[in-house]
């Protein structure tokens, strides 16, 4: 129940869709890919599904090399359960029978067990067109998890639904895969869905990966500039290192320890502020204003001008509103703790 | 999305069915290379230029007129509130059913030099309707429903607003239909005239019975009273070349206008109220329908009454079977020498793909009497028992008519795409059992589409069938075609109406399962 890849990389023409790419997923893992569309990241759970031929390296299932080293299985054999991005429902056979359809005839009892697990056994002699996109995306899942498969991949399993679906659903599939205990591996372009979802997750670029960890390490430690911006909003700013801690324009943050050390000699580094790691408050002499408020409900995301010049997010609870226009003082709240970035 | 290479012996066998398909071609080439420049100059100072001239003349005349009947009735049933316009929907795109050369012997009945129109106007004389005139009419009225499909399925997909908002800034409702929406759907008309196009460059039994010379009936006189092979393949190649500059042309007019509909899916229905052309426009309708369907029609069923007691139905039974056999046989065949085609097209794996689709559809480009006459030369030296049986016939019809079938077998997998068989091999089925299981079913009704246009189309078909039948096996087109040569239209009769009796099946079949599919060319 893991999947491995090792220095796996394929290629179309002159495009390295994935390059020499090196991961693990461990028993029971819900193990998210992470990247922007075109890095990628289809094409490697394409190899791993056997979809597609490695032009180079191995792919391990369950211990099994099952692409690479002169080996090739043909992917009706390694028992893998996809589910696709339009969920490639079967139109012509009912809900029973979609699901049903990788069990082998004496086990077929087994869709209704999974049908259960969806929650939709009432729907299985409907077929797929008289489904909501939920639904079907619950099929799809059912389908995917009835012959008890080594591991679970999903093609941005969530892109097709609607956004107050989406959160529903996220959680719904997390506790199913989780009680099925199915080692999963998912990719999306959603950050959101990745932190969220993920027990851990890979951040891919141009068909490498960038950064492999759990998701609030990934959040709070990014490897680099790219990764900072991509994985949620991020103030990048330079200070001077005074040993422990980073003097900025807003005032001095703590140091990650964990972090990358700053290169020896050079004072001057880059910090990845989060927009929540920064407070305002009210001030005529402050050293910002307001420019636009996004109100989120729960939360609010300010965007301010610096007196220096640049701009700073700023994401606060929605308990106290600033206007746009009003001059405020931002300065680092106490318990910031910042990475350097290059 | 990429998709998986198809595996070898897929490719053999559409590499097999692609050279199969491309021989006549291929023969027809090589023999006009080889003709000497002897037998091609005199060719191109006498023959060529008038036979280019009458040919593409008829096409282009035949074009317009299509164009004009077929895009109007089109505009008029979709997009008007004309009295009992679904009804009067479904019979404009029955003359279908009616191959030319049928309509042909009954406009040479009566508008002939003794036919009705004569002793109805009781003039001593009426304008010979032999020749170009009588050609056009025929083709004209018997291949329109081509472009008057095409245009009101692209009619009744278009958005109406594009035309509210041309006429919001100020044109006119007559400048708004033609300067919009024609143009917005300039490829389905581009699309229908190929049709009615390659129609016209390759029909043989219209032109004939019109006593209208163009390549075809020069060529079947060459191969047949004169003999001179070397002469028929040099015009023949003219022909083919004509026919695929035609169809260049045609494709690029058709893929130059394709625009992309922004915008949501959802399609009101847009009226144009007739009011006081309600009638006019009611006439003209009748007027079409009375020219291409009641007026041939009528005349069938009185000389099939007349003749009835005289005719020997066990003979025409037999004829009617061997149309159905030879028919269905090759719409069979076809329909399974296309699907190895169809999936590697659809498969969409670079140059070599294209190239066996493109060799594969070579019939496209191959008149019914060049088939038959680069068969007739093939098997006469390199398969002697060959010739002269219903295999041959089998063949050439099967090479005429496989892109039909490979075209609605490749629509119907880019339907249903590469994730379904890809979904269905994740959940353990081999190759061959994604196939069974997923595809296969899916596929079902464009396999019954595709077959049913190549019975359509075979089943009518004259040429090929007169130059290569076994002795004695008499069809229904030839039993039409031989008596109306020597101008026994009335003897025709029998066979010309069951012939479009069982037409109409095949056709109502297709028409049936989606408003605006095309059979597509005969």
């Amino acid at each position: 129940m893991s999947v491995r890849l090792d220095a796996v990389g394929k290629s179309f023409g002159p495009t390295r869709a994935v390059d020499g790419v090196t991961l693990e997923v461990e028993g029971g893992e819900l193990f998210a890919v992470l990247g922007p569309s075109g890095c990628g990241k289809t094409t490697l759970l394409r190899l791993v599904a056997g979809f597609e031929r490695p032009d180079g390296g191995e792919v391990t299932i369950s211990g099994h090399t099952v692409a690479g080293a002169g080996r090739w299985v043909a992917p009706e054999r390694r028992r893998i359960g996809m589910v696709f991005q339009d969920y490639a429902l079967f139109p012509h056979l009912t809900v029973a029978r979609n699901v049903s359809f990788g069990l082998p005839r004496r086990e077929r009892s087994k869709a209704r067990t999974a049908l259960e697990l969806v929650g939709l056994q009432h729907k299985s002699d409907g077929f797929p067109h008289q489904l909501s996109g939920g639904e079907r995306q619950r099929v799809a899942l059912a389908r995917a998890l009835a012959p008890e498969p080594e591991v679970v991949l999903l093609d941005e399993p969530f892109s097709s639904l609607d956004a107050t679906l989406r959160a529903d659903l996220r959680r719904e599939v997390e506790l199913i895969l989780r009680e099925a205990g199915a080692t999963a591996l998912l990719v999306t372009h959603d950050q959101e869905e990745a932190l969220s979802l993920a027990d851990r997750l890979a951040v891919m670029r141009d068909g490498r990966l960038v950064q492999v960890g759990r998701p609030e390490d990934v959040y709070a430690r990014p490897a680099d500039r790219w990764a900072a911006q991509f994985v949620g909003e991020v103030n990048l700013l330079s200070g001077v290192d005074r040993g422990g801690g980073v003097q900025t324009d807003l005032g001095t943050f703590d140091l990650d320890a964990g972090g990358p050390a700053p290169s020896p000699g050079a004072g001057t580094v880059r910090v990845a502020v989060r927009p929540e790691q920064l407070e305002l408050r009210s001030d005529d002499r402050g050293n910002a204003e307001v420019i636009h408020r996004e109100f989120r409900g729960h939360d609010v995301l300010y965007r301010l001008r610096h007196q220096a010049g640049r701009t700073i997010l700023v994401q606060l609870p929605s308990i106290e509103l600033y206007d746009v226009g009003q001059r405020v003082f931002v300065r680092p709240v106490r318990s910031a703790v910042v990475p350097i970035v290059d | 999305m990429h998709s998986s290479e198809p595996r070898p012996p897929l490719w053999g066998a559409a590499a097999l069915v692609a050279l199969a398909a491309s021989l006549p071609l291929g023969y027809v080439v090589v023999r006009a290379a080889g003709a000497g420049s002897e037998t091609w100059s005199g060719l191109l100072d006498q023959r060529v230029p008038s036979l280019l001239a009458s040919t593409v003349g008829l096409a282009a005349v035949v074009c317009a007129a299509t164009l004009a009947v077929g895009g109007g009735l089109a505009h008029v049933m979709v997009r008007t509130d004309l009295p009992a316009r679904r009804a009067l929907t479904v019979l404009c795109a029955l003359p279908l059913a009616i191959p030319p050369y049928v309509g042909a012997i009954a406009y040479a009945d009566v508008l002939g030099p003794r036919g009705g129109l004569r002793d109805l106007l009781g003039v001593e004389e009426i304008p010979s309707i032999f020749g170009f005139a009588g050609s056009a009419l025929v083709l004209t009225l018997f291949t329109y429903p081509y472009v008057f499909l095409l245009a009101a399925a692209a009619l009744r997909n278009l958005d109406p607003s594009y035309e509210e908002a041309a006429r919001g800034l100020g044109r006119g409702r007559v400048r708004a239909v033609i300067g919009t929406t024609a143009r917005l759907i300039s490829p389905a008309l581009a699309g229908g005239a190929l049709l009615v196009g390659l129609y016209v460059l390759s029909d043989f039994g219209a032109v004939s019975l019109m006593r209208f010379d163009t390549f075809t009936t020069v060529i079947y006189a060459e191969l047949g009273g004169r003999f001179d092979p070397p002469g028929a393949a040099a015009l023949s190649s003219v022909l083919v070349a004509l026919t695929l500059l035609f169809l260049i042309a045609g494709l690029r007019v058709r893929g130059r206008g394709r625009f992309e509909q922004t915008g949501a899916g959802f399609r009101r229905e847009s009226v144009h109220e007739l009011g006081r052309w309600r009638w006019p426009a009611l006439a003209a309708v009748a007027a079409v329908l009375g020219l291409s369907l009641a007026l041939p029609l009528a005349r069938l069923v009185t000389w099939t009454t007349d003749a009835l007691a005289d005719q020997d139905l066990g003979e025409l039974a037999g004829w009617a079977w061997n149309s159905l056999f030879v028919s269905l046989l090759a719409a069979g065949v076809a329909v399974g020498c296309a699907l190895p085609v169809a999936m590697v097209m659809a498969r969409r794996t670079g140059r070599t793909g294209v190239v066996v689709g493109w060799l594969a559809q070579a019939g496209y480009a191959l008149p019914g009497v060049i088939v038959a006459l680069a068969l007739v030369a093939i098997a006469t030296r390199y398969a002697g028992p060959l010739y002269g049986t219903l295999a041959l016939l089998v063949i050439a019809f099967v090479i005429r008519f496989l892109p039909q079938a490979i075209q609605g077998e490749e629509a119907g997998l880019q339907q249903i795409g590469a994730n379904l068989s890809e979904a269905a091999r994740g959940l353990g089925a081999s190759r061959a059992g994604a196939f069974r299981r997923v595809v296969a079913p899916l596929l079902a009704p464009s396999l019954a589409a595709s077959f049913a246009v190549v019975f359509l189309t075979a089943v009518k078909e004259l040429p090929a069938t007169l130059i290569l039948r076994p002795l004695g096996f008499d069809t229904l087109p030839v039993r039409v075609w031989t008596p109306a040569r020597d101008g026994l239209y009335a003897q025709a009769g029998p066979a010309a109406l069951l012939l479009v009796v069982v037409s109409i099946v095949p056709l109502y079949v297709l028409l049936a399962r989606r408003r605006g599919a095309v059979p597509a060319i005969g």
